[in-house]
């Protein structure tokens, strides 16, 4: 291929009208981001219309089914609004689940970016790293870090991108590996760009599609990873109300009262599908090769 | 005998045993929905759910409740708790005499008790327990717990004799804790084959041990004390409680422990099992940190301020649904030292009020940090938030702090918990092990210090004449409730679900005994 | 070839050397184990007593060269719970742990990637978009959920089925189901994704032009051209597969390794839990090295080095 071929391959950043329209055609996305956006906003201004005392025990409302006159989905062992507990947690589980996939992408795709491109001796002590670190279950290795951090909220998301930076890293690796060998980047490098020009502007545009896809997966796996680790008994602190922990403290009652488990669980269920629904639609529309 | 009870594979088991039982198990059918159809006697088998397995089955190694229940199914106690005795430590493979304030002697109750191989139960039995313990390479738990019991002397077949450096009357608890094991066997087989291949005078004998699955006993059929009505006991292991509870449901296990209280109507209902409750002798309590300079709580006022703030009663009938029952003291009503005339706090949150004025605070002002373990008691989690719900109404503001149960125990130990902590103690059956235990200095358990109260407690231990040490303890009890030592909370009530084929009582010190099951009338 | 492999072993026993180091002094960090295991009735002097015997009084980066010294030779100390060896006490558990690891990516590979195939071949289809569903599902439920909800169903209500344990393959079965169904979705998805890309290459056209069978195509091409990133992924899979695990055998009380060391982290028996770690990371290390191979097979683009 030649030059001109390097200019069609580079991602090149859609205009927003051309997103927009794109949205137009595709329902289910523009359904998934609508359904973001408003968690988001719910997420923003919970603690505005959620009655200050939500986390307060009453005894005289406990465990009341869902349809119940003030609790539309019932109430916890505690007699706490599941509804209202369930808007607070909006905030914590997004925060669990953006805050880690970003945090640990910025840690994880340099890292593998450097270690494809350069190779040698860097490639091999940055992925040695990577091998410590993935060679004890990333279960345990959370319960690890946790139980030397204590519980709550801040430890859940520290443990999170600790564990988490390494898939990045390996994935970025791999594309990377691929891609230097493709025409296109010789030909950049050939014409003189220089190392750091290559992995901005020529590299990561291109290996940015799985990375985008495993950021998607990961956003629920993260959520998801909090209800797991509150699930072995290294949770946030209650009476914070995260999806996740809301879950695996409803496992108790999951023979008693089933909406203890399945509200939280149907809410981080529908983000995950929401998310992944933008994601793909995100790789779609920007993918320069699809638009051929 | 011996070559009966050795390790076997699972197919070899099932070979073995009875047709009728051995139907149940091959088509993983519940063992006990058979029973009684073919033998109108006993339990072919009754399966007990556990969290985990026994961490050994050589006894007088390892401390461990899950690890206490299966031994104690293979191997006899010296001295066990007594239900008839109200649970006070009795005679069981023998009786002990105090000779004089620092000898003791234990007799056999008779000279015809055999291990499973058959080799008759001595006196050198009981030596060879303690020899194992107090010898440092095997690294025994009760090294250190047997360490004031300082001479183990063979008197003759049926009796040993033995000596401390100080009067010890917690003798009958380590008693209590010992299995003797078969001197000639160990010889013959060594520490390792001992065990993989359990030998005990126990009403049961080993038949193999999966790990990670389940350990599989049968009934000993020479067993010198009364017939046991069960045939064959599996113990099998699922750390996750809700699948432990599915099992019950599912018929697969019969008996399963702590069940949660918002589940007790789905077992009852279940039509294959109901709920079989019995008040703990665990007591739960916050300790209200006294001996720490930093805490507030070193005002007394506060510490009845909280005690009177917190609605207790309250909490059990909503957190607990009833399933505890209020202590009024640090002892439950199981002890035989409890002092039924120290009364418990009454819930009054104006007197509280005014207590935490007069120690010189306005309402609200107060914050404190309550650590407080996720899962390790009954409702933990809940009673915890509640308590502090309750505190806050009357000024308190109390921020709950939630640790693992390691990161807990280290931080008390460490004295780096917030000024209030929430705990479980027990098995708490009597004074010595409760008060004597948590009310010296250097435990930092109860958190409490008093002079006064170690004086007397100094004295109760080392007087061995019953009335006078009950005096003692009266007066004990009496101080720590006026001094409000803790927030003094509840007794837990142990909540088994127990499958219908099944007839079982359970017993107050937490003690899974498959001995006195048996079959459904 | 040979050379290769050997490199990747050394580096290999420098990733266990380095995992060992770090998980040494991580779960120290975690606390003091002697409190776990001594009764909470031992007094202060008994427990400094255990603490002397037990070597845990002696300054850290003495305890850790006595580890090492010994772990070089095999021994990794006896569990501080169950006075046997600690390698004793995983090995036993490594069976049960890639009967159902192994079980668990079979599954996911046979519905996966047909599954994600399929989606990119009729893209934008029905199909697509019930995949595309089915992995969502899959990936928004939390296993120790799926894992309950399918012992509820079919033990509890419908009987077909037992709760918990290890034995015949009916056991076997909702463990597996649970276990695989994260790496289902994410092999659907990865498949689809990336066989997309592929598709839409010149050389899939140039392929189609020439006549061969468009089922041909799909099959010989694209998927090998996809199979790097499935590889990749696989590597990945293999390692939160057994990090699944853990949680699986929670629920369904398989007797594995991850079960087993959950206990060992709980209880501080730092021993379990060392000799753990080094089976971790001698099954990632041959996962790995397995990897790469398959890297150099199917795109010799890659060079071994």
């Amino acid at each position: 291929m030649s030059a001109g071929a390097l200019v069609l391959e580079r991602a090149v950043p859609a205009p927003r009208w051309r997103l927009v329209r794109a949205l137009g055609r595709d329902r289910w996305a523009a359904v998934a981001i609508l359904f973001l956006l408003v968690v988001g906003l719910v997420a923003l201004t919970a603690t505005l219309y959620v009655p200050a005392d939500v986390n307060a025990p009453d005894f005289a409302a406990r465990l009341v089914p869902p349809l119940s006159e003030g609790h539309p989905l019932g109430t916890d062992q505690l007699g706490r609004d599941v509804f209202h507990r369930l808007l607070l947690g909006a905030r914590i589980s997004l925060l669990v689940g953006f805050t880690t996939v970003i945090l640990a992408a910025l840690i994880g795709i340099p890292i593998g970016m450097l270690a494809g491109t350069f190779g040698g001796w860097l490639d091999v002590v940055l992925m040695r790293l990577v091998d410590v670190q993935l060679s004890f279950p990333f279960i345990l290795l959370a319960l690890t870090v946790n139980a030397i951090l204590g519980l709550g909220l801040r430890n859940i998301i520290i443990t999170l991108v600790i564990v988490g930076w390494v898939e990045y890293a390996r994935i970025a690796r791999g594309e990377t590996l691929v891609m230097r060998e493709r025409e296109f980047v010789e030909a950049a490098r050939l014409i003189g760009c220089s190392g750091p020009r290559i992995l901005l502007r020529h590299l990561f545009p291109n290996i940015v599609t799985p990375l985008l896809v495993v950021g998607t997966l990961q956003v629920a796996r993260f959520i998801i990873g909090e209800a797991t680790i509150s699930f072995l008994g290294f949770g946030v602190q209650p009476p914070t109300p995260a999806w996740g922990s809301m879950v695996s403290e409803g496992l108790d009652y999951i023979f008693s009262a089933w909406w203890l488990i399945t509200f939280p669980g149907l809410a981080l269920a529908l983000v995950a599908l929401a998310v992944n629904t933008t994601g793909d639609w995100l790789r779609d529309t920007l993918d320069p090769r699809l638009k051929r | 005998m011996f070559t009966e009870t050795k390790h076997v594979s699972r197919r070899q088991v099932l070979g073995g045993v009875a047709a009728g039982a051995m139907a149940a198990s091959v088509a993983g059918l519940p063992s006990a929905r058979r029973a009684g159809a073919q033998d109108g006697e006993r339990l072919p088998l009754i399966t007990v759910g556990l969290g985990a397995d026994p961490l050994s089955m050589l006894p007088n190694s390892i401390v461990d409740w899950t690890t206490d229940i299966q031994l104690a199914h293979m191997y006899d106690r010296l001295m066990n708790r007594d239900p008839a005795l109200d649970y006070e430590i009795g005679p069981w493979l023998g009786d002990v005499a105090n000779i004089d304030d620092l000898t003791w002697e234990f007799t056999l109750a008779s000279p015809d008790i055999a291990f499973h191989n058959g080799n008759p139960l001595t006196a050198e039995a009981i030596k060879a327990a303690f020899d194992y313990a107090k010898d440092p390479a095997n690294e025994s738990h009760y090294l250190e717990r047997w360490a004031p019991i300082t001479g183990i002397e063979v008197i003759d077949d049926l009796t040993v004799r033995l000596t401390t450096e100080a009067p010890y009357p917690e003798i009958r608890l380590r008693l209590n804790e010992v299995y003797p094991i078969d001197p000639a066997y160990l010889e013959e087989v060594g520490l390792d084959g001992y065990r993989e291949n359990p030998v005990g005078t126990g009403p049961f004998t080993f038949v193999e041990w999966e790990r990670g699955q389940h350990l599989i006993l049968d009934r000993n059929p020479d067993y010198w004390r009364q017939d046991v009505m069960v045939d064959r006991v599996e113990f099998r292991f699922v750390p996750e409680f809700s699948s432990r509870l599915a099992a019950l449901l599912a018929d697969e296990i019969n008996i399963v422990k702590d069940v949660p209280v918002d589940s007790l109507q789905v077992v009852n209902d279940s039509g294959v099992a109901r709920i079989e409750g019995i008040p703990s002798s665990r007591i739960n309590y916050v300790a209200l940190v006294n001996n720490r300079e930093d805490s507030i709580f070193t005002d007394p006022l506060l510490r009845q301020a909280v005690n009177y703030g917190v609605d207790v009663d309250g909490i059990i009938a909503g957190v607990f649904q009833g399933n505890a029952t209020r202590m009024s003291g640090a002892l439950s009503g199981l002890n035989p030292e409890v002092n039924s005339e120290v009364q418990p706090y009454a819930y009054d949150p104006e007197r509280a009020r005014a207590l935490i004025e007069e120690a010189g605070y306005q309402p609200g002002e107060i914050n404190v940090v309550m650590d407080a373990p996720q899962g390790r008691y009954p409702m933990d989690s809940d009673a915890a938030q509640a308590i502090a719900a309750s505190l806050s109404e009357v000024g308190i503001n109390v921020q709950v702090q939630y640790n693992e149960w390691g990161t807990h125990l280290d931080k008390i130990v460490n004295r780096q918990t917030g000024d209030m902590f929430y705990l479980g103690w027990g098995p708490a059956l009597d004074a010595l092990g409760t008060l004597a235990f948590l009310f010296v200095g250097d435990s930092t358990y109860s958190s409490y210090t008093n002079p006064e109260v170690e004086a007397m407690i100094a004295e109760a231990s080392s007087t061995l004449d019953d009335a006078a040490r009950q005096e003692i303890w009266n007066q004990v009890q009496q101080v720590v409730s006026d001094e409000a030592a803790w927030l003094f909370l509840w007794q837990q009530h142990d909540l088994y679900g127990v499958s219908n084929q099944v007839a079982w009582t359970p017993r107050p010190d937490e003690f899974m005994w498959m001995g006195d099951a048996t079959p459904s009338p | 070839m040979a050379r290769f492999i050997t490199g990747r072993l050394v580096a290999g026993s420098i990733v266990v050397v380095l995992a060992l180091t770090a998980v040494f002094f991580m779960v120290r960090l975690s606390g003091d184990p002697v409190l776990l295991f001594a009764p909470m009735d031992t007094s202060t002097k008994d427990m400094d007593e255990i603490r002397e015997r037990m070597g845990f009084n002696d300054p850290l980066v003495t305890q850790y060269g006595r580890f090492m010294g010994n772990a070089v030779r095999g021994d990794f100390g006896e569990s501080t719970r169950q006075q046997r060896p600690a390698l004793a006490v995983v090995l036993e558990r490594l069976p049960a742990t890639l009967q159902l690891g192994a079980a668990a990516l079979v599954l996911a590979l046979l519905i996966g990637v047909p599954l994600g195939i399929i989606a990119a071949t009729r893209h934008g289809s029905g199909w697509d978009k019930l995949a595309s569903l089915l992995a969502v599902i899959a990936q928004a439920i939390p296993g120790f959920w799926l894992g309950l909800l399918l012992i509820l169903l079919f033990s509890v209500f419908l009987g077909w089925l037992p709760t918990s344990g290890r034995g015949g393959i009916e056991h076997l079965i909702l463990p597996t189901i649970t276990l695989s169904a994260l790496s289902i979705a994410r092999y659907a998805r990865l498949t689809r994704s990336t066989m997309l890309d592929v598709l839409h290459e010149d050389y899939i056209r140039t392929a189609y032009a020439k006549g061969l069978s468009a089922r041909l195509v799909v099959l010989r091409h694209a998927l090998t051209n996809a199979s790097i990133s499935l590889i990749t992924l696989t590597g990945l899979e293999i390692g939160s597969l057994i990090g699944g695990a853990v949680v699986v055998e929670q629920v369904f009380g398989w007797p594995g390794m991850g079960r087993e060391t959950i206990q060992a982290l709980l209880n501080r028996d730092f021993p379990v839990v060392m000799a753990a770690a080094v089976l971790f990371a001698v099954m990632y290390t041959v996962a790995n090295l397995l990897t790469d191979l398959a890297y150099g097979w199917v795109n010799p683009r890659v060079r071994l080095q």
